[in-house]
């Protein structure tokens, strides 16, 4: 079934990280990438989420591609991806409940998260299992990347320190703009300018 | 009879179409039922710990409570379950948490702080919420920003026997009136409409509770 000109296991999952990573190159998944990296903790629990349904979503649909039919194709998607979605939506509730009312309301947004349904279109509705997931865990380590590298520069400069460990305000004074939708915008854009004068120099 | 064949026609047309959406609905279902089942005594533990928390913030350190007592009530024209906390301080009841269910911009989860007798409201705190980030979180007791703790604080020794009332930021809060916040209206005004709704509801039942306990005392 795999169509021989789509790009093997090891080619999709190296590409999610650096060549075709959500956040730096595709631009998907914008709202928690501004939303939820005023820390590091907080990135990291929604790359994790992230990671787990876009996982799951890959192998169910990988397994279910040889009976989808082309105009039920993005019902089946948004299901398999609302189910898993709901899953570490009541388990983060359950075993992370303070990070869980952080995030609250952007961990139900991971259903329209344009990663997921993009990857299941575009890899795992095609491509068998193995394929499919390391695709996804190319996607979500990228992802990881991409959420990490923001919130570590914003939590830095907004509190000098990161996982709640800080320096005396006397050594380095907080940027508070940096917590907010500013800090968000001008850490992405400065970082996105930085990743693509790096592309550019080595010629990708 | 030929319209009744192709109706039947379209019937299995559309099962043999849609099968796959319909079996995956049933085994998601499914497996959604058991991970709620799994995670739901869990999470009403978190719930109840947060709430036990919130509880000493607004009746003061030492406020232990116990298993709540659930009141069966209509709450604007719907019965609902509302279970409410001790706060217990010293050995003595000192006041109830009443744990409500409301609406802001979206759905809303707090404990409201009332006296023993339910004549004084002692604050609220947001357990949780979908509120928008940096504008209806104002709702949120959040100690770095000035305007949510103004918001929060201001409900504090308000008359808890007649319904608060929101006012404009630019008129005066005077009595039972309560300030809104500008950009945030609908959160604040939803504070407010959950407040009176579940106070008018367990209002009565919790009175005659503190009386009984009174008596018998």
């Amino acid at each position: 079934m795999a169509e021989p000109s789509l790009p093997g296991a090891a080619s999709r999952l190296r590409s999610g990280i650096l060549d075709d990573n959500p956040v730096y190159r595709q631009l998907l998944g914008m709202c928690p990438t501004l939303a939820v990296t005023a820390t590091l903790a907080g990135a990291v629990t929604m790359a994790g989420a992230t990671a787990f349904v876009l996982v799951m979503a890959n192998v169910v649909v990988a397994l279910l591609r040889n009976r989808l039919r082309g105009h039920l194709r993005i019902l089946v998607f948004t299901l398999t991806i609302a189910t898993f979605v709901t899953i570490v939506d009541r388990v983060l509730a359950a075993y992370l409940f303070e990070m869980s009312r952080r995030l609250g309301r952007y961990v139900p947004l991971i259903i329209v998260n344009c990663i997921i349904i993009c990857r299941c279109e575009v890899c795992a509705s095609r491509q068998p299992i193995h394929v499919a997931i390391s695709d996804a865990f190319g996607q979500a380590i990228g992802f990881l990347l991409g959420l990490t590298s923001i919130a570590v520069v914003r939590e830095v400069l907004a509190t000098g320190g990161a996982f709640g460990y800080t320096l005396p305000e006397a050594w380095w004074p907080r940027w508070t703009v940096m917590k907010g939708p500013p800090g968000a915008f001008i850490t992405l854009g400065v970082l996105m300018g930085l990743v693509n004068w790096l592309s550019r120099r080595k010629g990708r | 009879m030929a319209e009744e064949s192709e109706r039947e026609g379209g019937l299995l047309t559309y099962i043999g179409q849609a099968w796959l959406v319909l079996v995956l609905a049933v085994c998601f279902g499914t497996a959604l039922a058991a991970v709620e089942k799994f995670t739901r005594p869990k999470i009403e533990r978190n719930i109840k710990d947060f709430i036990a928390a919130r509880l000493v913030e607004m009746f003061g350190k030492g406020t232990t409570t116990t298993e709540p007592v659930e009141l069966d009530v209509t709450v604007d024209g719907r019965e609902r379950t509302v279970p409410v906390y001790p706060a217990i301080r010293g050995g003595r009841r000192v006041g109830w948490g009443i744990q409500a269910e409301g609406r802001g911009y979206d759905t809303l989860l707090m404990v409201i702080g009332v006296d023993e007798s339910v004549e004084t409201l002692v604050g609220y705190r947001v357990v949780t919420s979908l509120e928008t980030e940096g504008i209806g979180d104002v709702i949120e007791l959040q100690p770095g920003k000035p305007a949510s703790v103004a918001f929060v604080e201001q409900f504090a020794g308000r008359d808890a026997s007649r319904p608060l009332e929101p006012v404009a930021p630019d008129k005066p809060a005077t009595g039972n009136r309560v300030h809104t916040v500008s950009g945030a209206t609908i959160s604040s005004k939803g504070v407010v409409a959950t407040i009176n709704a579940n106070l008018a509801a367990v209002r009565e039942k919790l009175r005659a509770m503190s009386k009984e306990a009174g008596g018998d005392g």
